[in-house]
């Protein structure tokens, strides 16, 4: 089975506990104003310009039919961005790689070739695998096939999801993953349809059915200043965690801006104004405190750690 | 989701994919270590110590001639005597007579000259900078220059030990002026035999009496010549040494009876009773042994300088004495992290030309037993907070994991890294005893290693270091590219391997770069053995002889044999060979972009107008990204000089084989700055690879990667006498807990599966501000984002303020 993924991953400390290594998956059914990997919406390959990488031989020219690639400073190309047609064409014309497509088939064997090779650290701090994304559920077939490798290999593994999928083709994952990276960005269904271009109902539906079924959940939540960051979106995930008991713990996501400037490398402008700033230390403390009087149990990116204590 | 946090370092330097939510914290690059200290404050325990510490770093560069003059005419009064009574006499006499000094707050007694800070010239062996230091500095090439009165440098110019090998040895003719000796000379010239490691346990046990009396009872009735000779110039050494710590006890006396400090008055006092009393008698307690190891080793660098050398295994040797104080109430932990502190600042006084320049001085701790029993105890712990304290890039620490290391320690020494930014460095006896037994060493003896100079590896009194040879790689390559003729026909190699034009497959040319690889290895082979029998005649060290086995009882020199004698071979860049090999199969053989002769004549122009092959070379695999399609080439490169070392390579004192090593350090700057464009893609005078794993700026799969790359080679076979891994972390991954813990259980991996050695570099915001004032002093600091690499200073400040934002985040 092969699927496009946009990225393999290696020492991941921040994707679930332990050493892990993450697979990015291309595809999401969201497209949230903050996204931090724009270039992982699309299911398609999508092309890549990085100018500083060019070393101005003029090979990609003759290959870009709608003449998107013009001669510009110092010799190197200039790429304008609406005449592209994404057929790729002059990516392989680019030997410095500065055209580059985003997104590339793999099979499950070639990831588990690569996700295998850290086993002995995975073993060691009670790491493993991490799907990711765009959202692993996009293509929950792949999912389930690179799972079940995991599991024969028995390597620990993550799913980090928006949860927005049918429930028929996530629970046959529910067996298959040792803990869920849950991400629930907003309680009001129409902000949440703002913020991210769908209602929040069918992920609410499957994070309670997640949790019916016994899946081990860790609840993320991304704090954005001026969107989400606010009291009664606090109050509604406290909320979601008292009716949901067995949630491993919910961990509060700082904003961060830094993936603004990538995006002029896929031709996308910023859907987010520059005046939404990340948060500091003392307001997250503070976040975090409020979820604690509200009783939430708080976790950490260790939280549901196979194995806590590393190994000699 | 919340995988933007590293956007901005990708939006420049694009990998196929994405990030993480926050893959920026894992930084991995090389660069020497020395550079990482700029900025830091120090935390010493205690004030004094402090401005000890300032007292020394303002020290400038002067030249002490004390032991020029007095060896200068020792040598001249008495030359119907043998060579080394002559050195051994020459050493008393200066030891009798240097003018004594104590910094103010030192607590420790015994310095490398008779003024603060001023430097020894050691006349007998070569008058030179040494070449190494002056190729990491260059703006202080000449410094020596007029400094050494023309009537000394008259005397020695053919008379040293350098004069001498030119012309006894290589039949050159003599010098006719003092100004046609070269500036510099390669640390051999100017130094002892270097990377060693003395044993102080019997000095401890029996005092300097004692060891007088051995060599006296020794003597006794000898009646060959040489042995007399080097057992009268041993005798003399160590008289020397007892007259010097006597000498001291009065000067202490007097300047205690000078100071007006009632403290400092009592701390001279206590100074001055020990030192009368460790001039002859063994030690009793803790500082007693301490003041004493510190006047034989800082003795044996008067003698010889002491290139690279390490002062046995000081937790082991002192851990009785701290034992018996503390039961008895006479030693508290704090004392002792003050005397480590102590210690470590009088090793970074002593290194010749001061401050700028370091000896790799360095000493380890912990280890395990060859039963596997942990070896740490808490002066391990004591040692290494001290010496951690001070943030100073010399003496290099080491640790010595192992299986059973007590993890508490480990990730103890973990914490430290915060202060120092690189130490301590680690050793695996895992690794090491097991490459060190099959060279032919007993059990018991590996696992006594020490680690000396930047990297190398000795055995306290049985075995020190020694490069014999030198695989040159790149030159090798560059040959096999241009028949032999080098990219400007600097060179006339013939008949070594067929033309360029001939060689149509990989494995030809494989196997033409392994016939130079031979050939330098033969070459350098011969030149080292000369070098060999130099030292051996005029670079003897009877002082330093009394601290290896056998040496009394042999009645010879430490040069003529110590109980190991296994030689090494050296290489740099090893993993840019593998790169260049990878890059030339991959692009020549494979997909057939370009001939071998376009891609040297591409070489020799730096790449100019031929940047398109260049980026295809840089898109070959690289060492250092656990990438299979090179693990071939690794066994291969490995095997290039393996093979013929084994083969042509024997110590010619008892035909022992050599072992292997990558040299590390100043080889890989000082030689990039005169390495042309290599194959790999790296541009002409660029920094070659310094550490084994990966080449500058070219490991972008993360830490596991570059740590499953090490342990791709066979470290038992190829790599006996060490090699050098070098790892970058922002502090956050050290100062997290969570973190930390991950850092530590990668290491408990990695160490598990033999990987030898590990240094470890901390990069914080400060250095990197750093960095963006001076560019030229961190031209060599590399950054790992999110996958790529890149020197810093290369970057655009908008990038450099992104990446230093985000680590402040971390």
């Amino acid at each position: 089975m092969r699927q496009r993924i946009f990225d393999i991953q290696r020492f991941s400390i921040h994707d679930g506990p332990g050493i892990r290594t993450t697979v990015f998956m291309k595809g999401c059914p969201l497209r949230c104003l903050w996204c931090s990997n724009p270039e992982s919406i699309s299911p398609e390959p999508q092309l890549s310009y990085t100018e500083q990488r060019c070393i101005a031989c003029g090979a990609c020219f003759p290959a870009c039919k709608p003449e998107a690639l013009k001669v510009g400073r110092e010799g190197k190309a200039h790429l304008e961005w609406p005449r592209c047609n994404q057929r790729l064409e002059c990516v392989p014309t680019c030997d410095a790689r500065a055209l580059e497509a985003v997104g590339r088939e793999v099979t499950t064997e070639e990831i588990m070739a690569v996700v295998l090779r850290d086993r002995d650290y995975y073993e060691a701090s009670g790491g493993g695998m991490t799907l990711s994304g765009g959202d692993p559920l996009f293509n929950p077939g792949f999912c389930e096939a690179l799972l079940c490798e995991a599991r024969a290999h028995g390597i620990h593994a993550c799913v980090e999801t928006s949860g927005y999928g049918e429930w028929a083709s996530i629970e046959p994952l529910v067996p298959l993953v040792d803990l869920w990276l849950y991400d629930f960005k907003e309680t009001d269904p129409k902000k949440h349809y703002e913020f991210t271009g769908v209602s929040n109902g069918v992920i609410l539906d499957n994070l309670k059915k997640l949790h019916a079924a016994g899946a081990r959940i860790l609840l993320r939540c991304p704090m954005i200043p001026g969107h989400n960051a606010r009291d009664d979106h606090l109050d509604g995930i406290a909320a979601i965690a008292a009716e949901l008991p067995h949630l491993i713990g919910v961990e509060l996501l700082p904003y961060f801006d830094l993936w603004r400037g990538k995006l002029r490398r896929f031709g996308l402008t910023p859907r987010l104004p520059d005046s939404v700033k990340p948060p500091d230390r003392g307001t997250m403390d503070a976040w975090n405190a409020y979820l604690r009087r509200r009783g939430v149990k708080l976790a950490g990116m260790d939280a549901g750690a196979a194995a806590s204590d590393p190994k000699p | 989701m919340r995988k933007g946090r590293a956007g901005i370092a990708c939006a420049t330097f694009p990998r196929p994919g994405g990030m993480t939510r926050r893959t920026f914290l894992a930084l991995a690059g090389v660069a020497p270590a020395a550079r990482l200290f700029a900025g830091k404050s120090p935390a010493p325990s205690v004030p004094a110590i402090s401005a000890l510490r300032a007292d020394i770093l303002r020290s400038g560069l002067s030249i002490g001639l004390h032991r020029a003059e007095v060896f200068t005419r020792i040598f001249r009064d008495n030359v119907d005597q043998p060579w080394i009574v002559r050195k051994g006499l020459a050493l008393q006499e200066y030891l009798k007579t240097v003018p004594l000094y104590l910094r103010e707050g030192d607590g420790i007694a015994g310095s490398i000259s008779e003024r603060p800070g001023a430097m020894p010239v050691m006349v007998e062996l070569g008058i030179g900078e040494n070449n190494i230091y002056t190729g990491e500095r260059p703006d202080r090439k000449g410094h020596l220059k007029g400094q050494v009165p023309e009537g000394i440098r008259a005397f020695w110019m053919n008379e040293n030990m350098w004069g001498r090998y030119r012309t006894e040895i290589c039949g050159l003719p003599p010098y006719k002026s003092p100004d046609e000796v070269p500036e510099s000379l390669a640390y051999k010239f100017i130094s002892n035999q270097g990377h060693l490691c003395p044993s102080y346990s019997r000095l401890l046990r029996v005092g300097l009496e004692g060891l007088m009396r051995d060599v006296a009872r020794r003597i006794e009735g000898e009646a060959n010549p040489d042995k007399v000779a080097f057992l009268t110039a041993a005798g003399r050494c160590l008289a020397g040494v007892s007259t010097w710590a006597a000498r001291y006890g009065e000067f202490l006396a007097s300047e205690a009876a000078r100071c007006t400090d009632a403290a400092r008055a009592s701390e001279l006092r206590e100074m001055s009773r020990i030192a009368s009393k460790v001039a002859t008698s063994p030690p009793g307690t803790f500082r007693e042994a301490l003041q004493l190891v510190w006047f034989v080793h800082q003795a044996i660098h008067i003698e010889g300088q002491g290139y690279s050398c390490t002062p046995d295994r000081l937790d082991q040797l002192l851990f009785p004495f701290y034992e018996a104080d503390v039961s008895a109430g006479r030693l508290d932990d704090a004392t002792v992290v003050r005397l480590a502190e102590n210690l470590v600042l009088k090793m970074y006084d002593n290194s010749v030309w001061g401050p700028e320049h370091h000896l790799t001085q360095g000493f380890v701790m912990g280890g395990s037993t060859p039963d596997g029993r942990d070896h740490t105890n808490r002066l391990s712990w004591l040692f290494v907070e001290g010496a951690t304290n001070l943030s100073l890039p010399e003496p290099l620490i080491w640790i010595r994991w192992h299986p059973n290391i007590d993890q508490k320690f480990f990730d103890f020494c973990l914490t430290r890294l915060l202060r120092s930014t690189c130490f301590p460095m680690m050793w695996n006896d895992r690794a090491i005893p097991d490459a060190l037994m099959g060279l032919g060493i007993a059990r018991e003896d590996a696992f006594n290693y020490v680690p000396v100079g930047c990297n190398e590896l000795a055995i306290p009194s049985q075995w020190y270091y020694n490069p014999g040879a030198n695989a040159n790689y790149l030159a090798s390559i560059e040959a096999a590219m241009t028949s032999g003729k080098g990219y400007r026909g600097q060179w006339k190699w013939k008949g070594i391997a067929p033309a360029a034009g001939e060689l149509r497959s990989f494995e030809a040319f494989s196997g033409a770069v392994a016939a130079y690889v031979r050939r330098s290895i033969e070459q350098s082979y011969g030149n080292e053995m000369k070098t060999l029998q130099a030292q051996m005649r005029w670079g003897v060290t009877p002082l330093t002889s009394c601290f290896f086995e056998g040496c009394v009882e042999k009645g010879r020199d430490m040069t003529a044999g110590t109980k190991y004698n296994y030689l090494s071979c050296g290489g740099i860049a090893f993993a840019n060979a593998v790169d260049c090999l990878g890059a030339v199969r991959d692009v020549v053989y494979e997909r057939k972009e370009a001939t071998l002769e376009e891609l040297a004549a591409a070489c020799a122009a730096n790449f100019k107008g031929h940047e398109r092959l260049r980026a295809q070379l840089l898109a070959a695999p690289k060492h250092g990204n656990d990438d299979p399609r090179l693990d071939d080439v690794i066994r291969m490169v490995e095997a290039m000089r393996d093979r013929p070392v084994k083969e042509i390579c024997r110590d010619p004192r008892d035909g022992s084989h050599f072992g292997n090593s990558h040299v590390v350090r100043s080889g890989a700057v000082k030689q990039g700055l005169v390495t042309p464009a290599t194959p790999d893609g790296r541009l002409a005078g660029t920094p070659l690879a310094s550490s084994m794993a990966a080449s500058v700026g070219s490991e972008y799969s993360g830490p596991t990667a570059v740590l499953n790359s090490v342990c791709k080679t066979d470290s038992a076979k190829s790599w006996q006498c060490g090699y050098q891994v070098n790892i970058r972390f922002h502090k956050g991954m050290i100062a997290d807990d969570a973190q930390r813990q991950k850092l530590r259980t990668m290491l408990n991996v990695y160490f598990g599966r033999g990987g030898q050695e590990l240094q470890i570099n901390v990069v914080d915001t400060a250095m990197l501000r750093a960095a963006q004032k001076d560019p030229a002093a961190y031209s060599d600091l590399v950054v790992r984002v999110a996958g790529f690499s890149e020197f810093f200073v290369r970057l655009t400040p908008e990038i450099q303020e992104d990446i230093i934002a985000r680590m402040e985040h971390m």
